[in-house]
């Protein structure tokens, strides 16, 4: 069934949205059928609020229907224009609006294509860094989103949100070597045991309060040294 | 949710190629009024700024807020520096997440790099920045309002891929870096340092008191001690050079410097747990692990910095001990 097919390639662009992997094809294809039907927009909130109870976050409770009922304000609202003066005036003042639409919407996509910069750039960290492939790690490094984002309007699901990881991920990534010959393999990251997690704090603590002495970087390398301290060390 | 690894990557490498250029025209403008510093006076004016920062992050008393930024982490710290007896006391404390506090003190002398005394105070000496300037071109990138001061705004750009860059906002008026930037391949922020607040009054001494009980107090009287290591590195990125030595109850810790930017290599015995090769990143600082065997015994080598993780698994690969 063709439509069942879609709507699969639907959820899967959407969940690919969610890990901040899907391409401009996919938000294309996004962004069109969330302008068609509201049930995008509810199963991307859904999304959103598994990943906020995933993550251990305090979850507001979302009321499906505040988008809609914003949406029907909106519509209520008589625009400015033509509320303010007779025939030639409104006339004028359509005419505006129609030369300003365009406009408008160009400022919109500007914003979500700069929106999707700032994605594409963590993306490219992921790429030249770390392939987060351990679930709790995948977990931490995605960007945490705002909970509530119920708004079915495509410029809402671009809102850029900082990558807010909680202190207690101060530890180090880590990245093993790849076997070498094995070409295109995927990098695993692997959890560090306790005693490689200490090791790397103590090597980099000492190191950065030797470089305190060495620097002209002020108290930088401090600021460093005690970041990844940690009650008990 | 889908794995993040088995993702097909050409659409979004398509995507960031044309990032790369939009981040390039970014990039251009700026570079358009920057100055080049060819000529004998943009020479002078930044050895000039470079000596002011030396003095300044040695002698000037000051406390501020700072923000501390890394692989989008933001934290807020608070910063006291003073001096007392011709020594420097240092406080910083972090205001978000778990409570860190650290004082320094003593941090006066400075390790010596073996051409010269290149320190804290590196750039001090016309010899020593002009070894610096080998390793970095000095770009004076005009002006910029930190923390609600004027600033002058320098990059050092590495000359080759071995080393980070780093641009940093100096006080006009006093010389010290109020924001500083490390800058990786593709002019990626790395690591952001930067004040909010700055108070230039004279630091009381009740500033300096740990704030949080489980405070870490380090003594720096002897910060760099010149013992000898039977390890020896085959390579060195040019202009590195070794500033200290330290034995460790585990074995040995080698630091070397270009008088910008600082690496450490750990050679030690350690335990069968600790087997493991390859790198560990937080922030701008690169961690590159790897085990060696020498008479049959095995030795890790942690190779650790701000330098790109290239530079650290070379260096890593070059440990060796002669004979």
């Amino acid at each position: 069934m063709s439509h069942g097919n879609h709507q699969d390639r639907l959820n899967e662009s959407l969940s690919a949205l969610m890990d901040g992997e899907a391409s401009e094809l996919e938000l294309q294809r996004l962004l069109k059928a969330s302008a068609g039907s509201a049930e995008v927009g509810e199963r991307w909130s859904r999304y959103q609020l598994a990943a906020s109870v995933l993550r251990r976050e305090q979850v507001a409770p979302v009321d499906s229907g505040l988008a809609a009922s914003i949406s029907a304000a909106i519509e209520r609202e008589e625009p400015l224009s033509l509320s303010g003066g007779g025939g030639a005036e409104a006339a004028d003042g359509l005419a505006n609006s129609r030369w300003w639409r365009p406009l408008s919407r160009g400022a919109v996509a500007a914003t979500v294509a700069f929106a999707a910069i700032l994605g594409v750039q963590q993306l490219q960290v992921a790429d030249s860094g770390v392939q987060p492939g351990g679930e709790l790690v995948a977990e931490v490094e995605r960007p945490a989103q705002p909970v509530v984002q119920s708004s079915p309007q495509p410029s809402g699901f671009y809102v850029p949100a900082p990558t807010t990881r909680s202190v207690s991920t101060a530890s180090p990534r880590l990245v093993p070597d790849s076997q070498p010959g094995v070409a295109g393999q995927a990098v695993i990251q692997q959890m560090p045991t306790p005693e490689l997690m200490r090791h790397l704090n103590r090597v980099m603590i000492q190191h950065s309060e030797q470089a305190a002495h060495v620097g002209s970087q002020g108290m930088v390398p401090f600021a460093r040294a005690t970041y990844g301290e940690q009650v008990g060390m | 949710m889908r794995a993040l690894v088995d993702k097909p990557a050409s659409a979004s490498r398509w995507i960031c190629k044309a990032n790369s250029v939009l981040l390039a025209l970014f990039l251009l403008v700026p570079a358009a009024h920057a100055q080049e510093v060819d000529g004998e006076n943009g020479t002078l004016e930044v050895q000039q700024w470079l000596g002011k920062l030396a003095r300044a992050v040695t002698e000037l008393e000051y406390r501020g807020l700072v923000t501390f930024e890394h692989a989008g982490m933001l934290e807020t710290l608070q910063v006291v520096h003073a001096v007392r007896d011709g020594e420097q006391v240092e406080r910083v404390r972090y205001l978000s997440g778990n409570p860190r506090e650290l004082i320094s003190h003593g941090s006066g002398k400075n390790c010596a790099r073996s051409s010269g005394p290149m320190a804290r105070a590196a750039l001090w000496s016309r010899a020593g920045q002009q070894e610096v300037q080998r390793a970095y071109q000095f770009i004076l990138r005009g002006r910029e309002r930190i923390a609600d001061r004027d600033t002058v705004v320098i990059e050092a750009r590495p000359r080759d891929r071995h080393r980070l860059g780093l641009i940093v906002n100096l006080d006009q008026e006093t010389g010290l870096p109020l924001k500083s930037m490390l800058v990786g391949a593709q002019g990626r922020v790395l690591e952001r340092y930067q004040f909010v607040q700055l108070d230039l009054s004279p630091v009381q001494d009740s500033d300096l008191q740990p704030q949080s009980a489980d405070a870490r107090r380090i003594d720096n009287n002897n910060p760099c001690s010149n013992s000898q290591s039977r390890w020896q590195l085959s390579w060195l990125p040019e202009g590195f050079k070794a500033v200290s030595i330290k034995p460790l109850n585990d074995g040995d810790m080698l630091v070397f410097s270009d008088g910008l930017s600082v690496f450490t290599v750990f050679v030690q015995r350690l335990g069968p747990e600790l087997d493991f090769k390859g790198r560990a990143i937080r922030g701008a600082t690169v961690a590159y692990m790897d085990r060696m065997e020498v008479d049959g015994v095995s030795y890790t080598v942690t190779v650790v910095g701000e330098i790109p993780d290239t530079t650290a698994q070379r260096v890593a690969a070059s440990v060796a001990a002669p004979g």
